[in-house]
């Protein structure tokens, strides 16, 4: 279809958008209706914290569910499957448009699946004697005590809270009918119930009223536990901090510090980081990205996958291992390369690898001033960032604005002419800096241009697959330009000008507050934000320190009050 | 004025110029004498095959260019009548009948039974398939003789006369071997293709003080301890890294001149050995005398070019790289146009001219020990 040409009303713009939203719409009441309202539906809104408040629905993310299988049930189980539920981006993150998201039919099909698959390892002969809590009397007669042990305390981290005895008797029962003199089919059946409830696949958040601010709800203490777990591991609380919760240690100051402290010393906070980043960059980007293998041979989907995992490592070592300053990331020569990312580079990698031995990663620094050091120059911005076949200036310029300076750029108008951008080979525009010139010479299109442009052509000398190169076309890239009244001339200039700009460091703490509260930044939550942007300053911008003083704030923790009161909160709270 | 002030002033001018000469002499002296800083690029080589040259004139029409009517005439030593022959022959599967491979494996008779021909070439009268007789050949004047037409070779790119290439003519008749760049021999096309990828690489550093300028420069040749790797469009991955295999017996040394971006070796007594990759595509490399002329390309930054030498016959005899070759029809050519290192014994030649084909990308080169020899530019 030429641009120019009109849609058929079924792929219309404004028609998608409705049907886009009608479907979510159905979706979110589809799993309300789940949750909530089925007469005896499988959830418990209840969590051992008296009267409460649904604040908050989220569903698991992939990576979340796979991290709490494997940390409940040890590395010894396969996790042979997965569930893939399109995430819909909200204020620039996943995390927050998965608190309006619910799983397809589809989607159910498979974790039900996966569910039965994960079930039976657990209760296999090769994990029970390691995975249950107790030996029943006989493998063919039903023991009710083992297996409300196993009940209990499994049920205790999928839930990420005490069950509720009707829970407890529902799951018992099950297992007992479904025994049918195997004692481990019994187990099998509650357990795959349990991995299929909405209380494991979803984080449901509760409030309470704040004891300490009028007309302020808090988040309860397991809803506590689980939002740290989520933000600092990006998994569910382990026992130990469901315990804190329990006893009411995470309602303390002194005891929220002491487990926020222990969730930064260990080593799954990498998970958590990586979880973040991935989210805030637009990771899942990657899930689309394509290159022409003509135009860009060397981008295979090897290179892609290690683009991906360069940056995070990047991230990882440059905030954690090495504690560094948020802001040098633009301009950090240390990164890790695979001898397929250092041919794309064009850098030499030596490893001793034999035939048929697998890839490993290796550090590598750029020299001097390399112009190939920093964060957007990694194949992970400027290639993810490109079109198949071709750079674009506009879409690195718009990606630089909205996920690392948590700027909003407007979407194109509908009917653009693109053919001048589009065609690489007119002699009379030989370079992307004259067709973006001669495309942005129409008003409609120059106002936004004029946003992202100038700091995409800085990163002109990045081809479409990340090479890096002086030249398009025979002619020398002119890289020169302006972001938000700084001058520079080349990227080395832009990457100094984002080191030194606010936006950057402003815009990763409101992102990772909304990353880890599941919620767009509010107007109530400014003084907070300025608080903790201040504290990251004041401490040299080192994420770590950042994440302790967000996870052991008040803002973190603190909600609005319900604007409608639960009707029949005794009623819920009792089943 | 005073003459002797102005005497004086003379000879001190004298002097300081005559200081200022042996001091600018010096200096030129000391930087004509400093080592110049010598570059080195590395390659990883993606093609090297039999150099082949189609031409019309290569082989008269008429002529028997494959093993067909050796078949024919085996299947009427056994026995078949000639329209059961053509019949075998003309099948859809004949390339993979068991009846015809058996035949074309012991049609051979020794002592009055058939005989393997692998084990006794010679046990089957020489089938007299065509040789090569066109002007054109890639290589070398090897034996710096020019020999008289017909069947002198000249090559098609530099137009160098009394180019020695017996292989190419022993073998460039038959259809796997009938191709002129790009197309490459098909079927040792193929075999490199899915062998060279599992594979140890084989490696070529080319060391000079200047690219741009050209001059004296050095070409070694190496084996990788990996793989050459493929890219998304399944070329060869450019600019990646291969360490040096230290056990390996590959080794090859070429000094030469760059001259408008191409590498010539000098005449003399060059050897190249290399272990083979994959004995479908090609032989053990083990070439005495050997030459080399490599074109560099600056715009994709490749090299490509050709070696030549004289190589063991046997060495190609015994593997037939990318088949398609009569067997007993090498033998007795190999035997009769080997043109180098005749046996103390017998008197025969048991090497023989030949030309390879080889092209490359750029890669960065590093030993085992870490230490980088060549990088990509």
């Amino acid at each position: 279809m030429s641009p120019t040409s009109k849609p058929g009303i079924l792929f219309s713009r404004p028609f998608i958008v409705r049907a886009s939203v009608a479907l979510i719409l159905a979706l979110v009441c589809a799993v309300f209706v789940w949750l909530v309202l089925l007469p005896g539906g499988n959830v418990n809104m209840a969590d051992g914290n008296g009267a409460s408040h649904v604040e908050r629905i989220k569903r698991l993310n992939p990576e979340q569910y796979r991290n709490s299988i494997r940390d409940i049930f040890g590395e010894g189980i396969e996790i042979d499957g997965n569930f893939v539920e399109a995430g819909q981006r909200e204020g620039g993150l996943l995390a927050v448009g998965d608190a309006q998201s619910g799983i397809s039919a589809y989607g159910f099909e498979s974790l039900e699946k996966l569910a039965r698959n994960l079930a039976s390892q657990v209760v296999s002969e090769r994990l029970r004697h390691e995975l249950l809590p107790c030996k029943p009397s006989s493998e063919a007669a039903f023991d009710r005590k083992c297996a409300g042990q196993f009940i209990d305390s499994v049920g205790y981290l999928l839930y990420r809270r005490p069950l509720q005895d009707t829970e407890h008797q529902n799951l018992l029962q099950l297992a007992e009918t479904s025994a049918n003199g195997n004692f481990y089919a019994g187990l099998e059946k509650s357990l795959t119930r349990m991995l299929v409830s909405p209380n494991f696949l979803f984080r449901i958040e509760r409030t309470v009223p704040d004891p300490d601010a009028d007309d302020a709800y808090r988040l309860t203490a397991y809803s506590k536990a689980s939002r740290l777990s989520f933000l600092l591991w990006n998994s569910s609380p382990d026992k130990k901090l469901l315990q804190s919760a329990e006893q009411g240690e995470l309602n303390s100051q002194s005891g929220l510090e002491r487990q926020v402290q222990r969730l930064l010393d260990s080593p799954r906070l990498e998970e958590g980081v990586r979880a973040f980043f991935s989210d805030m960059l637009a990771f899942d980007e990657f899930h689309s990205l394509r290159k022409d293998p003509i135009i860009y041979p060397q981008f295979s989907h090897q290179t892609s996958l290690d683009a991906k995992e360069q940056t995070l490592r990047t991230l990882t070592d440059h905030l954690l291992a090495r504690n560094g300053d948020y802001r040098d990331l633009f301009t950090t020569p240390n990164t890790f390369l695979t001898p397929n990312l250092a041919a794309l580079l064009d850098v030499p990698l030596v490893q001793r690898r034999l035939i048929g031995r697998p890839d490993t990663w290796a550090p590598y620094t750029y020299a001097g001033d390399d112009p190939r050091a920093g964060l957007l120059a990694q194949p992970s911005f400027v290639a993810l960032h490109s079109h198949p076949g071709r750079t674009s200036p506009t879409l690195r310029g718009k990606a630089l604005r909205q996920n690392l300076l948590c700027q909003e750029v407007p979407a194109p108008p509908p009917n653009v002419d693109f053919k001048i951008v589009n065609d690489v080979s007119n002699p009379d525009y030989k370079t992307t800096r004259q067709r973006l010139s001669a495309h942005a010479t129409n008003p409609t299109c120059a106002g936004c241009h004029k946003i992202t442009d100038p700091i995409g052509l800085a990163l002109e000398v990045f081809d479409g697959d990340g090479q890096y190169r002086t030249y398009e076309n025979g002619i020398a890239i002119d890289t020169s330009g302006e972001m938000d009244g700084v001058p520079f001339t080349d990227y080395q200039d832009l990457r100094t000008a984002l080191h030194d700009n606010p936006a950057v460091v402003s815009c990763v703490v409101n992102r990772l507050f909304s990353y880890g509260s599941g919620r767009k930044v509010t107007a109530r939550d400014r003084r907070g934000l300025k608080s903790l942007r201040k504290n990251f300053a004041k401490q040299g911008y080192h994420l770590p320190e950042l994440l302790r003083a967000l996870a052991t704030s008040e803002l973190f923790f603190r909600e609005a009050a319900p604007v409608v009161e639960p009707k029949d909160e005794e009623h819920v709270a009792s089943r | 004025m005073n003459p002797l002030m102005t005497l004086s002033k003379r000879t001190n001018r004298k002097k300081y110029v005559s200081r200022l000469w042996s001091v600018a002499a010096l200096v030129t002296a000391v930087f004509l004498s400093l080592p110049s800083q010598a570059e080195t690029r590395g390659y990883v080589i993606y093609y090297m095959h039999l150099a082949t040259h189609a031409d019309p004139r290569n082989c008269p029409e008429g002529e028997k260019r494959d093993s067909g009517a050796v078949l024919a005439r085996a299947l009427k030593l056994r026995g078949y009548s000639a329209e059961e022959a053509k019949k075998l022959l003309d099948g859809s599967e004949s390339d993979f009948s068991p009846v015809l491979g058996e035949i074309e494996r012991n049609r051979g008779f020794k002592n009055g039974k058939p005989a393997n021909v692998a084990n006794y070439p010679d046990s089957s009268p020489d089938p007299k398939l065509a040789t090569v007789n066109g002007p054109y050949a890639y290589g070398f004047n090897l034996n710096g003789k020019v020999e008289e037409s017909p069947g002198a070779f000249e090559d098609p790119e530099t137009g160098e006369k009394g180019v020695d290439n017996q292989l190419f003519r022993a073998v460039g008749c038959a259809d796997n071997y009938n191709f002129s760049l790009p197309k490459r021999p098909y079927s040792i096309k193929a075999f490199w293709d899915l062998f060279s990828v599992g594979s140890p690489a084989w490696l070529m550093a080319v060391t000079t003080d200047d690219f741009d300028a050209g001059g004296s420069a050095t070409v070694t040749f190496y084996n990788a301890i990996s793989s050459r790797r493929q890219d998304a469009a399944s070329k060869t991955m450019r600019n990646m890294t291969y360490v040096i295999d230290p056990s390996s017996r590959t080794s090859g040394e070429f000094r030469g001149v760059i001259r408008n971006g191409v590498f010539t070796s000098e005449p003399g007594t060059g050897k190249l050995f290399m272990e083979q990759p994959n004995y479908q595509a090609i032989p053990e490399m083990d070439l005495t005398q050997a030459r080399l002329r490599i074109n560099f390309d600056p715009k994709t930054g490749d090299a490509g070019g050709y070696v030549a030498g004289y190589l063991p016959w046997l060495n190609f005899w015994f593997t037939g790289p990318g088949g398609g070759l009569d067997i007993v029809n090498t033998w007795y050519r190999f035997n009769e146009l080997a043109d180098a290192s005749p046996d103390p014994e017998t008197g025969k030649n048991t090497a023989i001219s030949a030309t390879f084909r080889l092209d490359a990308a750029p890669a960065f080169i590093a030993r085992v020990d870490g230490q980088l020899i060549a990088t990509t530019h």
